[in-house]
């Protein structure tokens, strides 16, 4: 939400009442967060992304009455996409698990820090591609800005197992970039 | 004493956060702890949002118009019309209201169960107040009728001979015609009296025939 803008509670409020405009504003203001979120947690499923992009819009409204302004708009609406993308995932009985490896060697320098940022941007999307949902969950909501204790609450699980998600991750990152020297 | 890990930890919860002098001068030392605190600025700071394509929005945007306000049912949008007004009725604080519903229900189920039951006893009473006082059938009915008919136009003939001897009381001095007209009306009288004991004969008879 930019300065000066309408609060996220009070455009919820007006979704409330029925206003389509206050929901226009609403989607605008998130709608790339959300799609980047489900397209990278579920990658190379473009169609199945964009129907569960639309199932997250229509939940966020039929469960407008459960939002309290006490909470952050995105991350209410993260929770509801993640249960829409665990509800799939569950579905279609392919759940991505690659086996943890909490000993990833570690290089000894970083040579990857020189590397130019659109390059080491795609070697990040590349390397959570290579994730477990729950780790690259994890990775994209951090992404976005989430603390840890509210992804904690999303994938309902305690902060220690989302801190050893991410450490995880960003080992297993270090490791990737580290061998594109 | 903290190793490698702990510190990767405390680099992950410090976010953009500064860490303590301590950590920072483990980090500078430690190529590890350093290569870890730059693969994970790369992978939270390298945000590159996906955008929806131009279809995809102008659908989420028309489902979700059509969940703020669902077409009316028969007005060119049938297949998205709900049956109910929502079913949000049913959701968030729904226990009480379901159970609202169900006493409602109860209880009108049971008034409408009274009511039977009280219609039925009447109409039960009404049968055997029937059977106890028998009534009278068609036939008797149309007797009746008949019957007064009759008595009806005896009367009537009664009041007309009563006329006349009025007529002739009016008529002074006529002695022959007033006595003719004396015995025509006793004649008359008798006639009535006769065709009323016959009327009497033919009631008494059809009632015991009943």
């Amino acid at each position: 939400m930019s300065k000066g803008s309408v609060p996220d509670g009070q455009l919820m409020k007006r979704c409330r009442e029925g206003d389509t405009s206050a929901f226009d504003t609403l989607y605008g203001r998130y709608r790339l967060q959300l799609f980047s979120y489900l397209n990278r947690l579920l990658p190379g499923q473009t169609a199945v992304v964009d129907d569960l992009f639309q199932e997250t819009w229509i939940k966020v409204l039929k469960n407008v009455e459960s939002y309290t302004d006490k909470e952050r708009f995105l991350s209410w609406a993260f929770r509801i996409a993640h249960n829409v993308a665990i509800d799939h995932i569950r579905r279609n009985s392919r759940r991505e698990s690659v086996p943890v490896d909490e000993r990833l060697p570690a290089p000894e320098h970083v040579p990857w820090e020189s590397m130019d940022r659109e390059v080491i941007k795609h070697k990040v999307a590349e390397a959570i591609e290579e994730l477990s949902v729950d780790q690259r969950e994890v990775v994209l909501l951090r992404q976005r800005g989430v603390p840890f204790k509210e992804i904690a609450e999303i994938q309902d699980v305690s902060i220690n197992t989302v801190l050893g998600r991410m450490h995880y991750a960003v080992k297993r990152l270090q490791k990737e970039l580290g061998e594109y020297r | 004493m903290m190793d490698c890990q702990d510190i990767q930890l405390a680099i992950l919860e410090a976010g953009d956060a500064a860490l303590t002098a301590a950590l920072e001068q483990h980090v500078a030392s430690c190529a590890e702890c350093r290569g870890f605190r730059s693969a994970c600025a790369a992978a939270v700071g390298s945000v590159s949002e996906d955008t929806p394509s131009p279809q995809v929005d102008a659908g989420v945007l028309a489902a979700c118009h059509g969940v703020l306000s669902p077409p009316v049912a028969g007005a060119g949008g049938a297949d998205n019309a709900l049956p109910f007004p929502s079913r949000g009725w049913f959701e968030g604080d729904g226990l009480w209201r379901r159970l609202a519903v169900a006493a409602s229900l109860v209880l009108l189920g049971t008034l409408a169960g009274l009511v039977s039951l009280r219609m039925r006893s009447e109409a039960v009473q009404i049968r055997l107040a029937a059977v106890d006082t028998p009534q009278p059938t068609s036939k008797s009915a149309w007797f009746d009728e008949d019957l007064d008919l009759d008595l009806l136009s005896l009367e009537a003939e009664f009041l007309l001979a009563e006329a006349n001897s009025g007529d002739l009381v009016a008529s002074d001095g006529q002695d022959a015609a007033g006595t003719a007209r004396s015995e025509q009306m006793d004649t008359d009288v008798d006639s009535l009296d006769r065709e009323l004991l016959e009327v009497e004969v033919d009631f008494l008879l059809n009632t015991e025939a009943l």
